[in-house]
């Protein structure tokens, strides 16, 4: 058997408490937005977005009182329903949607659309949260191989679809 | 060309996301939402409850089919063989099917002796795992024999292996502070390194284990009470492996780090590490699990 280790000294100087956390309806103030803007570059579609952070923000609801890191929970949950939505529109042609304005597409906004739901969502967090690898495996609970093979599959799709 | 394409990508996310300008609906929009959810979830819970009672249901007929022909078979059916004893299964709902023999519910009176008047038969159930004694079941025959009860023994007493009593550490009930801001990495490996006492059962890892073993050497272990009360480091793939803080900042904000418990199956948990003062240390994987811990030595 193990001794037991060092015990954490929480009163040593220095260190210092965090803020009062957000209550919810703060958070939903505060995060509904970016949530949303995060939600339409994976979904493409500004409603299914909006539908997508709505729900997530009613799951939160019933266990705020439980989830440590509301905000990390939000942006995962948020990632990871929209993952969903594409996912299932796969198979639905129902789901399928019309593609944004005119105002936003390009050669790139028609590739990203091309990429798998895995694949977007990774894209997403690392090159629009600018998360690291393991961040990104993390948000997505993924492996940190999977990220990276899904990155470089995804760079190569992308540059696939750039090149005339 | 990777670059450029990398320098692309985030240009045209940024660029995008800045175009949707989203207002978060009013309050009640979301709050009925939340009760659509909630009615939803009443729903779901009826329904299984509704198909577990007709499962149960379903049992107890099956329970008075002649031998699991397929055919219920009732006391009153006037086609109902003559040497036949059915058992009314009183206690049914409360045996579980898998455990209630039905080869022991119905039993061919040429293999019973003919009663002598009132005297009960006993029956040894096939199998010992039977949950209760049903004693007294009334039967119907429609033999020309008097009254016939059939008890089925209880079951040989069985001892179940005890394990040491579980005592919730002190320390988990002392007041909580305030949680504590983590300036760095090696900080929070540092404060990790030790053993942890689990506060409540099942623990972060959802298993009946006493604590965590978190070591200098970047081992981890879930560790599990003798019988003499001491703490010991649990054997096997899924209980012990390799762990890792991460800097989480970035994403969650400053003082943010996750840790990484990854088994010898090669599986990871993930959780958020947050310190409370005085010394506790709570787990939570995203609010899919969590875990309170105290120091050993509290």
């Amino acid at each position: 058997m193990r001794e037991a280790g060092v015990v954490p000294n929480t009163d040593q100087p220095g260190w210092v408490a965090r803020p009062e956390p957000l209550t919810f309806d703060e958070l939903y103030h505060h995060a509904y937005g970016p949530l949303v803007r995060l939600a339409s570059l994976i979904v493409d579609d500004r409603h299914q977005a909006q539908e997508a952070v709505q729900e997530v923000f009613a799951r939160l609801w019933t266990r705020f009182e439980r989830v440590r890191d509301p905000e990390a929970y939000l942006r995962a949950s948020v990632i990871n329903e929209c993952r969903s939505l594409l996912r299932r529109r796969r198979v639905s042609p129902r789901l399928r949607i019309v593609t944004e304005t005119s105002s936003t597409t390009g050669p790139l906004d028609d590739a990203l659309r091309t990429l798998a739901p895995k694949r977007r969502a990774v894209v997403v967090c690392r090159f629009y949260l600018g998360l690291s690898i393991e961040e990104t495996a993390s948000t997505l609970h993924m492996n940190t191989g999977t990220v990276k093979s899904s990155l470089r599959r995804a760079q190569r799709d992308l540059r696939g679809a750039l090149t005339p | 060309m990777t670059d450029d394409l990398e320098e692309q990508l985030s240009q045209r996310l940024h660029a995008r996301a800045a175009a949707v300008t989203p207002s978060p609906p009013a309050r009640s929009d979301l709050d009925r939402r939340i009760r659509h959810r909630q009615r939803r979830r009443i729903a779901v819970t009826g329904s299984v409850a509704a198909v577990a009672l007709a499962a149960g249901a379903a049992t107890a007929l099956s329970l008075r089919d002649g031998g699991g022909n397929g055919e219920l078979v009732s006391a009153a059916h006037p086609d109902e063989p003559s040497a036949a004893i059915i058992l009314a299964p009183t206690t049914s709902l409360a045996m579980p099917a898998t455990t209630a023999p039905r080869a022991a519910a119905v039993v061919d009176a040429t293999t019973v002796p003919p009663p002598p008047s009132t005297a009960p038969t006993t029956i040894s159930p096939t199998s010992t795992t039977v949950a209760s004694s049903v004693a007294t079941t009334p039967v119907v025959t429609t033999a020309p024999v008097a009254t016939t009860t059939v008890v089925i023994a209880p079951p040989p007493t069985t001892t179940i292996p005890t394990t040491p009593p579980r005592v919730r550490p002190t320390a988990c009930d002392s007041p909580e502070r305030a949680a504590v801001a983590l300036p760095d990495t090696a900080t929070v490996e540092h404060l990790l390194v030790g053993n942890w006492l689990a506060c409540d059962r099942p623990s972060f890892f959802g298993t009946d284990d006493a604590g965590l073993a978190i070591g200098a050497d970047g081992h981890w272990a879930k560790l599990a009470r003798t019988g003499a009360g001491d703490l010991v480091e649990m054997d096997g793939r899924d209980n012990r492996g390799s762990w890792k803080v991460l800097d989480t900042s970035s994403m969650n904000g400053p003082g943010h780090f996750q840790i990484n418990l990854t088994s010898l199956t090669g599986g990871t948990r993930m959780s958020s590490v947050v310190l409370i003062a005085p010394a506790k240390l709570v787990l939570n994987n995203m609010g899919v699990s969590g875990g309170t811990y105290v120091p050993a030595n509290s």
